[in-house]
């Protein structure tokens, strides 16, 4: 029998009287695991008892530790911004201590923050910086000829063999998709004090994501140009 | 193979059901071919009908085998009230509880980035339009009180509240203690929600 936190990331009907359930544990993402037709609410945190191996997983029980944050409008779409990213992108049962404690600052962070747009992006910034690392996509400051990118230059991403490094611009021409070293080295040292640094964040992240998701993108990029109006 | 092709193809073809593993539909499989033959030849009458005949209504898109259900053709019941519901299964539950007079739209669905279903899969534009009409006073949105049917409900509210029309009330069902239920056996987040949506005492 195991036992670990958890948070409910997806259920849905199974048989006459089960649900399966989806869920993120410091241990990985748990998917479509028996249990029985009881209602477990999202955003709550949850102690789950489950046994079994791979396919055959089944929770004994599944109870809320606390009274898990109650969001509204853009706060609550941010909550499901981060779930469909875990649910689409986290590969299966794979350690992932830091992300869940990341995605836990996240909820209380949108909780005690949701009408407080700056601190919402910040948090946000930090869960997305988690998960690029725990994908092995973060941001480096590393060029392509292997030397480490410098503050007062401008560089533009360049794709080689599956990975994402930096390429020097000549000073005279910055383009749209240009970013200063010192952003850079913001973004990877998780620095989002200042305008310039979050919007790159936010840009890069974007990027990164939308290279692992292909050709399906987020739902929740949707809902949250509508839901911008009201936060 | 222990039963002939055929009797496994209509045991195969019985899963297709909710709720349906092998055994039932063994049982199943059996009982309609040994006991009940006129009951198997009236199942298939029944849903080769129901197949040709019931679609959604034109109006509300509940399940209906007429352009527009029963409710819809009702010219009795309330238009300044409008109630919003995920299913079809929803608006069967409220319309048993005979407490509701107004109209229905049935999303046949709730907002769920994780099953990839978003605003474009729940007929939310021919929702808005309907919206136009200004005998509706009332928006009532009943999808339920998970996070996909919250955000469902913030979701049309928010686009409902930017429609150019004549002031539209927009409500939610309440969420709270059920009839009979005991306050010590209540998960703490109905608790919460009960207690936050707390009722001014009146004598009636
Ligand atoms: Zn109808």
């Amino acid at each position: 029998m195991h036992s670990t936190p958890a948070y409910l990331l997806h259920q849905q009907a199974y048989r006459e009287n089960k649900r399966l359930v989806w869920l993120l544990t410091p241990q990985g993402r748990l998917d479509g695991v028996v249990y029985k037709r009881l209602y477990r609410p999202a955003l709550v945190p949850l102690q789950c008892e489950y046994q079994g191996r791979r396919s055959l997983k089944q929770i004994r029980t599944l109870e809320a530790q606390a009274l898990g944050v109650n969001l509204v409008y853009k706060a609550q779409v941010c909550a499901l911004y981060a779930n469909e990213l875990l649910f689409r992108l986290l590969p299966s049962e794979l350690e992932c201590h830091a992300l869940f404690l990341a995605y836990v600052n996240l909820l209380n962070a949108l909780q005690e923050a949701q009408h407080h747009v700056l601190l919402c992006a910040q948090a946000l910034r930090t869960f997305e910086s988690e998960l690029l690392r725990h994908l092995d996509q973060e941001v480096t400051l590393w060029q392509l000829d292997g030397q480490l990118i410098q503050s007062h230059l401008w560089y533009t991403q360049v794709e080689y063999d599956g990975q994402v490094a930096w390429r020097v611009l000549p000073e005279s021409q910055p383009t749209v998709d240009a970013y200063l070293g010192e952003w850079i080295q913001a973004v990877v040292a998780g620095d989002w004090s200042q305008p310039k640094y979050r919007h790159t964040a936010k840009s890069l992240f974007r990027q990164r994501f939308a290279r692992l998701l292909g050709h399906r993108p987020l739902l929740t990029y949707q809902l949250l140009s509508v839901f911008q109006q009201a936060s | 193979m222990r039963f002939s092709p055929l009797i496994d193809q209509l045991m195969q073809a019985l899963r297709c059901l909710p709720g349906v593993g092998p055994k039932s539909a063994q049982r199943m499989a059996l009982h309609l071919l040994e006991r009940d033959p006129q009951g198997a030849q009236h199942l298939i009458d029944s849903l080769q009908q129901a197949l040709d005949k019931v679609d959604h209504c034109q109006q509300c898109r509940t399940l209906s085998e007429t352009p527009l259900c029963p409710i819809c053709a009702d010219p009795r019941r309330d238009a300044s009230l409008l109630c919003v519901v995920e299913t079809p299964a929803d608006l069967w539950a409220l319309e048993q509880t005979q407490g509701y007079q107004g109209y229905y739209f049935v999303l046949l669905g709730r907002l769920s980035p994780l099953e990839g279903i978003g605003p474009d899969d729940l007929g939310l534009a021919f929702l808005l339009q309907r919206l136009q009409q200004a005998s509706i006073q009332e928006l009532i949105l009943a999808t339920n009180p998970t996070l996909e049917g919250d955000t469902t409900a913030q979701y049309i509210a928010l686009r409902a509240r930017n429609l150019k029309r004549p002031p539209l009330k927009i409500t939610r069902l309440a969420h709270g203690v059920p009839l009979g239920g005991e306050l010590e056996y209540l998960d703490g987040g109905t608790l919460v929600r009960a207690f936050s949506g707390r009722q001014v005492y009146t004598d009636t």
